[in-house]
């Protein structure tokens, strides 16, 4: 680029110097040519002065007077001939003093020549005129003849030839050449060459005015000018010729020069530029490849041979790029790592097991920390997470082959773990690491669960592996076990149990629950005084929900308190719409451990029924033994609120729990229901009949209700009845049914007890 | 002025005998275009009725200071001219008009014999010697002629009355003078006459020895054949 640059610049510059230089000499050419027409004009002038002069003394002579005075022809023209010849002249004619031409040198010289001639001598003062006579062009001049009064006119007339050229070509240094071209016959004369004037002669067709330029082909390689002769005939030219050989050479030779100094400072701008472009551009080019490089994240090596301004640049760019390198890596340390234990976090985890998920062998973990939020309410969070770090520790310690250990978040670890891992194999392992910590003087032992999936080389997504060790960490958790491997199965289960927890709430407010009511008998008085109301969900999609299991679902997943508001309001209506039918059954709803906790229960549930005026024996509660146990001071505050509001109490599935007896003692309760479990099989099984029998003993010494559930048979009513059970529920009489049907069923019930009685 | 009194008595004569005993004089004015006199302008009068031929006179053309004088000479036909020298160089005269060829070549003084003028018509005279030397003799046919004085006047006396035919000639007239008649009846007659001249140098002259310019007016004078 710099050279092509440099290259015409230096080819302009020789151009307009060149250019320049041609027009300076040609101008110079041109005023040498106008110079020699000046001087050849004033030749030409002088040499009329001085044929004048001599003619002038030639008329005056006497003699020559006297002849022309004769008027006698031959007298005249020896006379003309004889002086013409004493001044050298090629032609003499003599005219009257009106111009009539007397007598002629010129054989055939007409008076029409004469007359043409003499009115130019008359117009053209002092200066010559030019007489075209025969092809030959003749400078003429006149003088009077005299005697004393003019009596004559001589005209004495010199060729225009070699001779006059040539001295003309003396004076003026230029070369002339006369052409007369009268009808089309060229002759010329001239100092040129003969080839050239040839060639000129032949161009001098083509001369048309006397207003012609400077040309620069009459002929070749010279500057000429054309002068028209005569005025009138375009026939006689005079062509003064500056030969630009001189400058031609000299022009030539000043190129030559240019070019070689072009040449020369070319060569010298090429090795300039050749050595710009190895100490500059190539290092450049060097620095640039340099930065892609590092832009590419590469590590390019050093720079050779640049300058040191370049290599600091080159430098500074590496240096930059190891910081940023380093940032980078902090940032991507930070971004899969987490900043407490150090350990890879759930994104990094995740990232690192899907990069080799397929064909997976192995175990993956799932730990967590048993009630950690409790431990760290107890220590507070800076000991929690000095915990932390500590179990990670232990947990990267592992006598496993761990390949990889994470903290997904909280208090939940991930490990994987190459080989296959019996859940004892790593009870024992995990056992070193729940040993006591040290944290703050304190000793702490920590429990934990752990989720397990055996890989087996079939997983496609992380997804899918993830999912499952979370299931199987909640499963253990949901079960209160240490460790579960995840089943298959398990996965369809969860994903039914996601949906039913997320369907809930909408099938609450749809009316997909709905209450069953199963009767409770008093075989003692054989009526039916009360009803059990339990839930049932029909899902449209899942069909039939056992309550059971979704209760435990909406336990678990915090929605428990939706249902049993909407228990309590759906049995609140029907006991108050039973009520004021005259029908008198006490509705009794199950309580969950979670209801028992809220000690404004009982004043609500009051409340409301104190609005519709329903009595609150109209409603009964029943709590299972394992919702007592969960927090039993404060059910028990609870319980005996509902005891002094009037509600009857139940304790539910007697004999599950692991309640103790004492409790019974101080339990606010009426009535107490033993579990299914030992009624069912109560007429063959005899260690069933002697707990049962047993319990009723106990509860009757209680002065407690005694409720037997499940029972199936008439017999097993009869065996109830010997042992002083007071109330029965169960198929025997009724499995649970629908309000209106149970409604029926009760009034029929009582009726024919009514009569039996 | 020169009038010819010696014609006085023939004309008185002719008179008498003719016509009615009166003399008639014409006073003729030359004038140019610029109403200028004009000078050395020959005038003749040509009567009707011819005049017979009187004597023979004898004029003077003299060379003095180097010039001829008169510049203007008129003569009658037949006359003779003397052309004295008074100046101590040699002079020679010539003439190559038609009316009078001759030389007189280089002499001193009074020449024995004058030249005599058969021919009417104009001659010019020059000098060989001084070639600026220059004058013109007149040669009437009638005897009734004068050259204008500075005034350009002409005065004929003694006319008798009768057709005259007016010829003027003058050296430098740009063309020749259109030939007028007039009656001559009553006494005195005053006649302005228009003469077309282009104003020359009279030769004049120079200072003796060489000069630069003492010669060659380039005259285009026409002078009648």
């Amino acid at each position: 680029m710099l050279l092509a640059v440099l290259t015409v610049i230096q080819l302009l510059t020789a151009l307009f110097v060149l250019n320049a230089t041609q027009n300076a000499s040609r101008q110079q050419q041109i005023q040498r040519l106008k110079v020699g027409i000046n001087v050849f004009s004033d030749m030409l002038a002088n040499r009329n002065l001085q044929l004048n002069q001599s003619l002038l003394l030639l008329s005056a002579d006497f003699g020559f007077k006297r002849a022309v005075a004769t008027k006698e022809q031959e007298t005249i023209s020896s006379v003309l001939s004889n002086h013409g010849k004493r001044i050298n002249a090629n032609a003499a004619i003599l005219l009257s003093p009106q111009g009539k031409l007397l007598s002629s040198s010129l054989s055939g010289l007409t008076e029409d020549d004469v007359n043409d001639l003499f009115i130019q001598h008359n117009n053209a003062e002092n200066n010559f005129v030019i007489l075209n006579f025969n092809h030959a062009s003749y400078q003429f001049v006149f003088q009077p003849v005299k005697a004393p009064t003019l009596i004559a006119w001589v005209g004495m007339g010199f060729l225009l030839d070699e001779k006059v050229a040539k001295q003309a070509k003396a004076m003026t240094g230029i070369d002339i050449s006369f052409i007369n071209s009268t009808s089309q016959r060229i002759e010329i004369v001239s100092t040129l060459p003969r080839a050239l004037s040839e060639q000129l002669a032949q161009a001098s067709v083509n001369f048309t005015d006397t207003t012609l330029a400077v040309q620069d082909n009459y002929p070749e390689n010279y500057l000429s000018q054309v002068i028209q002769l005569d005025l009138k005939s375009e026939s006689q030219w005079v062509v003064l010729h500056q030969s630009n050989q001189r400058w031609q050479a000299s022009y030539q030779q000043l190129r030559n020069n240019m070019l070689m100094i072009f040449a020369l400072t070319s060569i010298l701008a090429f090795i300039v530029a050749m050595w710009v472009t190895s100490g500059l551009t190539k290092p450049i080019d060097a620095l640039v490849h340099f930065a892609k490089k590092v832009g590419q994240g590469e590590n390019p090596s050093k720079i050779e041979g640049a300058p040191a301004e370049l290599q600091t640049l080159a430098d500074t760019l590496s240096t930059m790029r190891n910081n940023i390198e380093q940032r980078e890596q902090d940032l991507l340390y930070q971004s899969e790592h987490d900043s407490l234990t150090g350990l890879l976090n759930r994104f990094a985890a995740e990232t690192k097991i899907s990069q080799q998920i397929i064909g997976l062998t192995g175990t993956l973990l799932l730990i967590d920390i048993k009630h950690f939020r409790q431990v760290n309410d107890i220590i507070g969070f800076a000991n929690g997470d000095q915990l932390l770090v500590s179990f990670a520790e232990r947990l990267s310690r592992l006598a496993l082959d761990v390949t990889l250990l994470a903290r997904l978040d909280g208090d939940a670890f991930l490990l994987l773990l190459a080989d296959e891992i019996e859940k004892a194999e790593l009870a024992h392992h995990l056992y070193g690491v729940v040993m006591p910590f040290n944290v703050a003087g304190s000793k702490i032992t920590l429990a934990i669960r752990a989720g397990i999936v055996q890989l087996n080389g079939l997983y496609l997504h992380t997804d899918t592996l993830f999912r499952h060790v979370e299931i199987a960490l909640n499963h253990a958790c949901n079960q209160g076990e240490d460790a579960y491997v995840y089943q298959e199965g398990d996965d369809a289960k969860y994903q039914r149990e996601l949906s039913l927890v997320r369907d809930l709430p909408l099938a609450l407010t749809q009316g997909q629950l709905h209450l069953v009511y199963q009767p409770k008998v008093n075989i003692q008085k054989n009526t039916c005084y009360a009803a059990e109301a339990l839930i049932r969900w029909q899902h449209p999609e899942l069909g039939f929900i056992p309550p059971d299991e979704f209760i435990k679902l909406a336990e678990n997943s915090g929605n428990i308190s939706m249902i049993s508001e909407w228990v309590i309001a759906e049995a609140i209506a029907q006991a108050s719409a039973w009520h004021q039918q005259g029908l008198d059954i006490t509705v009794a709803i199950n309580l969950s451990a979670h209801d028992l906790m809220d000690d404004t229960l009982p004043m609500r549930l009051a409340e409301q029924m104190n609005t519709i005026n329903l009595p609150t024996y109209t409603l009964a509660i029943e709590v299972t033994e394992g919702a007592v146990m969960t927090d039993t001071e404060t059910t028990i505050h609870v319980l005996n609120q509902f005891e002094a509001k009037g509600f009857h109490i139940a304790i539910d599935d007697f004999g599950t729990g692991h309640s103790s007896l004492a409790y019974l003692k101080l339990l606010p309760v009426n009535e107490v229901k033993i579990d299914r479990s030992f009624i069912k099989d109560i007429h063959q099984n005899a260690t069933d009949h002697m707990i049962v029998d047993t319990s009723i003993k106990l509860i009757k010494g209680l002065h407690l209700s005694v409720v037997a559930e499940g029972v199936e048979t008439p017999l097993g009513i009869d065996i109830l009845q010997k042992m002083g059970c007071d109330i029965i529920q169960g198929y025997v009489y009724s499995k649970p049914i629908k309000a209106v049907e149970f409604q029926a069923w009760v009034t029929n019930f009582n009726h024919k007890a009514d009569q039996s009685a | 002025m020169l009038i010819c009194r010696f014609q006085v008595l023939i004309v008185t004569a002719y008179f008498l005998l003719s016509l009615p005993l009166y003399a008639a004089s014409v006073r003729f004015h030359l004038s140019d275009t610029s109403l200028a006199g004009v000078s050395d302008a020959v005038v003749e009068l040509v009567a009707e009725n011819p005049v017979s031929s009187p004597a023979v006179n004898i004029h003077e053309m003299k060379q003095s200071n180097r010039i001829f004088s008169p510049f203007v000479l008129a003569v009658q036909q037949g006359d003779k001219v003397e052309f004295p020298n008074f100046d101590r160089t040699r002079h020679h005269v010539y003439s190559f008009s038609p009316a009078k060829t001759f030389e007189l070549k280089l002499y001193v003084g009074k020449l024995e014999a004058p030249i005599e003028f058969e021919q009417p018509g104009v001659v010019a005279i020059g000098c060989n010697i001084h070639d600026y030397m220059q004058a013109f003799i007149y040669v009437a046919q009638s005897p009734f002629y004068a050259v204008s004085n500075a005034q350009g006047e002409v005065v004929f006396n003694d006319l008798l009355p009768g057709k005259y035919t007016v010829k003027v000639w003058h050296p430098w007239l740009t063309k020749p003078f259109d030939d007028s008649a007039f009656d001559l009846i009553e006494e005195e007659r005053v006649i302005d006459l228009k003469v077309d001249v282009h104003y020359q140098e009279k030769p004049s002259s120079p200072p003796s020895g060489f000069t630069l310019n003492s010669t060659s007016n380039e005259s285009e004078n026409i002078h009648a054949d």
